[in-house]
């Protein structure tokens, strides 16, 4: 690796993307500097390696498979019911799993306490009918027996 | 053509263009996706089925495609991404079960599975870069682009990348 301060330059100088003007003058650079042009031709080399391990080709048969595969991708509207038929089966169940968890769980005792079925009527003296707080507190009474 | 007849035609024929855009995208591009796709994912196999999943999903997102970037590029950022998540999915670093009674690799396919062994011990940051810029010839603009990164960052990752390769190369680069 080289010292140079110009060594980033050297690799935008091998990818072709200095302005020309930068260009010209790194050239000029490059024929005084050793450390630059022994990293410009190790870039090179790498790039030349890169360049011999071929990539493979995509097979014809490959290739076909892929023009087929257009029946999955231009059928959206198929993807669209079926998704929407999955959704609805998965409410179904999840109402059904309700149901059954509903009816499975214990139910409550028949019956209601017997302070709600049990009318409450007062047996008041007729003598406190003009005295309204004697009536209240007879009524009070009544409860607490 | 009577209106009915139009309205009933109508969305044959939008099948009959998406169809013909598909097969025109596939017949144009398809081959240099999948050596980018190779040169990402590290194998032929896997290739494919990256190569598959970014058609599917480049044509899908076709009506969204506003043509501020070339198609080649559009596609590209498509594929990475598509290679980078399977990437995570596979989560290993590939080992090569070597049979030994099979005949050797010539030299040819030696050096490819070399090549493309050590792109896959980068990071995948610095695998990207060097997959755009070397093997798809892209310009620095074209590779920040795709990866949705300044150029700034394109050429420090690029010049790490490098330096990278150039020590676990050494072999092939003296």
């Amino acid at each position: 690796m080289t010292d140079c301060e110009y060594q980033v330059k050297v690799h935008a100088y091998h990818d072709g993307e200095l302005p020309p003007a930068d260009r010209q003058s790194f050239e000029v650079h490059l024929k005084a500097c050793p450390a630059c042009a022994r990293e410009l031709e190790r870039l090179r080399r790498m790039s030349d390696l890169f360049a011999s391990a071929r990539l493979p080709e995509l097979s014809p048969a490959a290739f076909q498979r892929l023009h087929r595969s257009k029946i999955v991708v231009l059928q959206p509207a198929l993807v669209r019911t079926s998704e929407f038929f999955a959704a609805a089966a998965a409410a179904i169940l999840l109402v059904c799993g309700a149901w059954l968890w509903r009816a499975s769980t214990p139910q409550e005792l028949a019956g209601m306490p017997a302070w709600q079925e049990v009318p409450v009527t007062y047996q008041v003296d007729a003598s406190t009918d003009n005295d309204p707080g004697a009536h209240v507190a007879q009524i009070i009474l009544t409860e607490l027996r | 053509m009577c209106p009915s007849e139009t309205e009933s035609a109508a969305p044959h024929k939008r099948e009959r263009d998406d169809e013909a855009a598909f097969h025109e995208l596939v017949d144009r591009y398809a081959n240099e996706m999948f050596r980018l796709a190779v040169s990402l994912v590290g194998n032929a196999a896997d290739a494919e089925d990256v190569l598959q999943e970014t058609f599917a999903g480049a044509f899908q997102a076709m009506p969204n495609f506003e043509g501020r970037s070339s198609v080649r590029t559009w596609l590209s950022r498509i594929l990475v991404k598509q290679a980078a998540k399977w990437c995570r999915r596979r989560n290993v670093r590939r080992t090569v079960v070597l049979d030994a009674t099979a005949p050797g690799p010539s030299p040819e396919q030696g050096l490819r599975i070399d090549v493309l062994g050590t792109l896959e011990t980068l990071s995948p940051e610095h695998r990207e870069v060097i997959a755009l810029r070397e093997f798809q010839g892209m310009s620095y603009e074209e590779i920040a682009e795709v990866l949705g990164v300044p150029r700034g960052t394109v050429e420090s990752r690029l010049f790490r990348a490098r330096q990278e390769l150039r020590e676990r190369l050494k072999a092939y680069l003296p």
